[in-house]
């Protein structure tokens, strides 16, 4: 399906290109740059029609499930990687870069997970590992036990700071 | 399998003609091999997008394909069992020493379970660019090097452009071309 979706882009790509290329000749070099900047403005929309339409088919509103990083100061707390786990099994076991982390710190929000649910109940583990205070190694976990009904369920992971105990803190929780 | 899709071809199909009933049997595998073989190929292929990946370093630090985006890069895979690697390795250090200020970047990949291994085989080479490791296979998987090194040349809009298998003195002549071309597109 994705292969599909990539290949019309192309040809509407390819297609939109060769008419620039056959109507270049008689337009004049000022209007033939706005022309070219609307023909990429065109591309770009209808690149990201066919992404929605893409996650539209393949994760349903019914089914979907989403799961979303945040981090809340993370002065504790480097991050490394996030494990993700889904009624036992492992869904996704995601590395972050420096330029991630910075873009978390920043107040970024980043999909970790999107993918298709049962309804009924279900458990969700993350597994957050990095460095945390002193320098040491840092692994640990929160538990999410939800109940899945008809339409799409948000969860969110978040990292903060208990500032009193110079500890981070890790929660899973429901978007509502 | 093959023997009993062949036989089930040619006992369902109503062509009495032997030498037709045949060719229609062979083309009908030939055609379905080549059906399953697209679909489970995942090696990338030169003018696809290479898939992207990230790993942990010799520096610590995680990297990620993406972010070198606008860059032409080299994505090499080798082992320490492997003589004519780290041979090679020496090789892409001095391309990456010429190339300057280029904007070029090398992610070299260690398929190594253990990488311990790797970090001993590159103590002593004070390479220029990263030694990335993949333990766990993840990215050996989504590359599938069939013959090391396995050596891709990436252009800055993330298009797989060139893909090198094994290594012998004098290759590095060719991606150095090769990469002076990519760089001036």
């Amino acid at each position: 399906m994705i292969k599909l979706f990539q290949r019309v882009t192309s040809v509407a790509l390819v297609l939109i290109l060769t008419q620039t290329a056959v109507s270049a000749t008689d337009v004049k070099p000022a209007s033939l740059d706005a022309e070219v900047q609307d023909l990429k403005g065109a591309v770009l929309d209808l690149n990201r029609e066919l992404f929605m339409l893409e996650e539209e088919l393949l994760y349903p509103a019914n089914t979907q499930i989403a799961v979303f990083m945040s981090m809340d100061i993370g002065e504790f707390f480097a991050l490394d990687s996030v494990q993700l786990e889904l009624d036992g099994k492992s869904v996704t076991n995601y590395l972050y870069t420096e330029r991630e982390v910075t873009a978390l710190h920043r107040g970024g929000v980043q999909q970790l997970f999107l993918g298709n649910l049962k309804t009924g109940e279900h458990e969700l583990v993350a597994i957050f590992t990095g460095v945390g205070p002193h320098g040491r190694d840092y692994r640990r976990g929160a538990t999410l036990t939800f109940d899945k009904q008809i339409g799409a369920k948000f969860v969110e992971l978040q990292i903060s700071d208990k500032a009193s105990k110079r500890q981070p803190e890790f929660y899973a929780r429901e978007w509502e | 399998m093959l023997k009993l899709l062949y036989s089930r071809i040619l006992n369902g199909d109503r062509c009495s003609i032997w030498p037709l009933k045949h060719a229609g049997a062979a083309i009908c595998i030939v055609a379905t091999t080549l059906l399953i073989g697209s679909a489970w190929a995942k090696t990338p292929t030169v003018s696809e997008s290479a898939p992207d990946f990230a790993l942990k370093s010799s520096a610590g630090r995680n990297l990620r394909l993406s972010e070198f985006r606008g860059d032409v890069v080299i994505v090499n895979f080798w082992s320490t069992r492997c003589a004519r690697c780290l041979d090679q390795l020496d090789r892409l250090d001095a391309i990456n020493a010429a190339a300057g200020p280029n904007r070029m970047s090398i992610l070299s990949i260690n398929v190594d379970s253990d990488s311990g291994k790797a970090q001993r085989a590159i103590a002593g080479r004070d390479l220029g660019f990263p030694v990335l490791f993949d333990t766990d296979k993840t990215v050996s998987r989504l590359y599938d090097p069939a013959k090391l090194p396995m050596t891709i040349l990436i252009d800055p809009h993330g298009v797989v452009r060139y893909i090198h298998e094994g290594f012998h003195r004098g290759d590095e002549a060719l991606y150095a071309q090769e990469l002076a071309e990519l760089s001036a597109e």
